[in-house]
């Protein structure tokens, strides 16, 4: 578990790390090196049913999101790479690690704002969800988000980013409980879609 | 054209994201809870056949008469097993009789209980058993495998239930909240005792084989000893194919076991022991109790010590809220008055044998502990097999008999040291 984590957050950090190395890292983080990290909230909605009836009330629903996305540029404009992020869903924190892609549009060196379209699509694990009952095993699933937001020059080689998208989590719980003589079993399916909102920096 | 798809992509992305952004959780339940059975008198009697062998499914107690092992299918009927060689147990028939639990055999009669019914069958042939005589109507309630059954005699049909798997699926709030599952209200009521064996080599009188003293029934002297919840029915075997059913003796609650020791009869209850004396066969006597926390617990006895387990259940309807998981030894040498001398700490311990200070402990899930008693007030544990599922043994001239979830294993434990395992016949799964 810690294991995971520590590589994790080596993978997110390895671009500050290894910059300073050699210049042909150098060079390839200026040239085809693409980061965008983000920070924002998923926006939805959640009935609250209850065992016997839809209750009425709709919920809403905001949870906290951050992920990072490290790509190489394929095209001046197109970028592919991998995105790492943490979903803090009530039922549960998601680790989806994902592939994606994002295209900018407008010209290279403009200083105005320019659109992008990203998707990411990839697997959420729960390694963090160390206290799950013992009874309980959590599985992941798919996760999916497609994005389009703007880059607004800092006036650096960064931009900010505001990007407004949706996710789509799944996974699910399996819970054993009862006793030897009144097993019961319980499985959980989760999907959560939620608007993503998220603001960030990409260089 | 890119703008027009850029457009076309942008529509698309805002229209999904939202218009759906609800959560969806589905929550699929697996529990086993009742379906009910109703059976009338006339299906009971008529049901009683001798089938071909049969695969164990869900294995009762034993009962061992010579070379032939019985073993009970839960309410379904019972195996008979060719034991004259251990090594390689030959299964002969499957006696079809509804709502069996218990066996007893003395002579060439065996004698089992049919829900209220209680059946003698001449077993002098085993391949070709009858049915020789019938008391109608004996028993009006009883437990087995966690299901109680009761019998109404204004319809005289016998109300009983049988285990099924429910699996219900719904669409569920997406955060988790405590939930209560229906089958806490279902399972109510239940006065269980699927009660743990207990090998009952004791007193047997001639002829008599030996069971798991679990064995809600015991031979002494000619008459028959049937134990249900409450009460103790004596059946007078004078004339072996037609038992006669005598008085009826009420105990209290919570019976379990009877293990009948030189002229004494052991009761294993859910709140203690019993000891009652039986100089006179037709009308024992109540001597004295050792009570203890609400538990399951059988009963052996060997040189005035008695064994008894205690065992914590998690439903509380079972056995009662007992949290000592434990192995009593008992002075009984006066049998006015029992002593308790020692507990030893178990895991979850079912029924127990003793054979000449071989001990023998069945731990239900735990699998099987053996242990050396020879100095009872230091009884050492010497093997533990892991990996089965054990609830009830016979250990009887060198061959221990064990049976569980998994099926029957039996071992050639003359070497008390270190136990041979010599065949075993495993449950049929289901699916």
């Amino acid at each position: 578990m810690k294991n995971r984590l520590t590589i994790l957050f080596c993978f997110l950090f390895s671009a500050t790390f290894a910059q300073e190395k050699t210049s042909k890292i150098e060079r390839f983080f200026q040239n085809k090196y693409v980061n965008y990290t983000e920070f924002g909230g998923l926006f939805g909605k959640s009935y609250q049913i209850t065992q016997m009836s839809y209750a009425t009330p709709v919920d809403g629903r905001t949870n906290f999101t951050i992920q990072s996305y490290n790509g190489y540029k394929i095209f001046d404009k197109l970028s592919a790479g991998v995105t790492v992020g943490v979903d803090w869903f009530n039922a549960m924190q998601i680790v989806p690690i994902s592939v994606g892609i994002r295209n900018t549009y407008g010209k290279s060196n403009t200083k105005k704002v320019k659109p992008y379209i990203g998707v990411d699509a990839g697997y959420g694990f729960t390694w963090l969800n160390n206290d799950a009952s013992d009874n309980q095993t959590a599985t992941g699933g798919l996760a999916i988000s497609p994005v389009l937001g703007l880059l607004i020059p800092t006036g650096g080689q960064a931009n900010f980013v505001l990007s407004v998208g949706y996710k789509h989590n799944a996974f699910k719980t399996v819970t054993n409980s009862g006793t030897p003589e009144y097993p019961t079993s319980t499985t959980k399916e989760y999907e959560l879609n939620r608007m993503a909102v998220r603001l960030g920096v990409n260089f | 054209m890119k703008k027009n798809l850029l457009r076309a992509v942008s529509f698309f992305s805002l229209l999904i994201a939202f218009t759906s952004c609800k959560d969806n959780c589905v929550e699929t339940n697996t529990y086993r809870g009742y379906e009910s059975v109703m059976i009338s008198l006339n299906e009971l009697r008529t049901s009683v056949k001798t089938l071909a062998p049969q695969d164990l499914v869900n294995p009762g107690k034993i009962y061992v008469k010579d070379n032939y092992l019985f073993i009970n299918e839960v309410k379904k009927g019972f195996h008979i097993i060719d034991n004259s060689n251990p090594a390689a147990p030959k299964a002969i028939a499957f006696i079809q009789v509804l709502g069996n639990i218990d066996i007893a055999v003395q002579g060439n009669i065996l004698y089992a209980d049919s829900y209220t019914d209680f059946v003698a069958f001449d077993i002098s042939n085993p391949t070709a058993i009858k049915e020789v005589s019938r008391v109608n109507e004996v028993f009006t309630y009883g437990t087995a495998d966690g299901i109680s059954w009761s019998y109404n005699a204004t319809n005289q049909t016998i109300y009983d239930s049988k285990w099924k798997w429910y699996t219900t699926t719904q669409e569920v709030a997406c955060d988790p909240k405590p939930y209560y599952y229906p089958v806490t209200y279902e399972s109510w009521g239940l006065y269980s005792s699927f009660s743990a064996g207990s090998a009952s080599k004791g007193t047997a009188t001639n002829g008599a084989g030996v069971g798991g003293s679990t064995a809600r029934f015991a031979i002494v002297n000619n008459h028959l000893y049937a134990v249900t919840n409450d009460e103790m029915k004596l059946f007078n075997l004078a004339n072996p194919e037609k038992p006669v059913k005598d008085a009826s003796i009420k105990l209290g609650f919570g019976i379990e076991t009877i293990f009948p020791y030189k002229d004494k009869l052991f009761l294993g209850t859910t709140t203690g022991m019993q000891i009652w004396n039986n100089e006179n066969p037709n009308n024992p006597t109540y001597l004295s109790r050792l009570d203890h926390v609400r538990a399951c617990d059988p009963v052996v006895v060997e040189d005035d010590i008695a064994y008894v387990t205690l065992r914590s259940v998690n439903n509380f309807a079972r056995c009662g809220p007992a949290i000592a998981n434990q192995l009593d030894v008992i002075d009984v040498s006066n049998p006015a008055t029992p002593v308790l001398k020692k507990s030893y700490e178990m895991e979850s311990p079912y029924g127990l044998g003793i054979d000449n200070k071989k001990l023998f402990i069945c731990e239900g899930k735990g699998g099987l502990k053996t242990f050396n008693a020879t100095n009872p007030m230091d009884v050492k544990q010497i093997q533990h097999f892991k990996d089965m599922d054990t609830f009830d043994v016979i250990p009887l001239n060198g061959t221990l008999m064990l049976i569980g979830k998994d099926g029957l294993y039996q071992y050639d434990y003359r070497d008390a040291n270190n136990l041979k395992l010599l065949s075993k016949i495993l449950v049929k799964k289901e699916n």
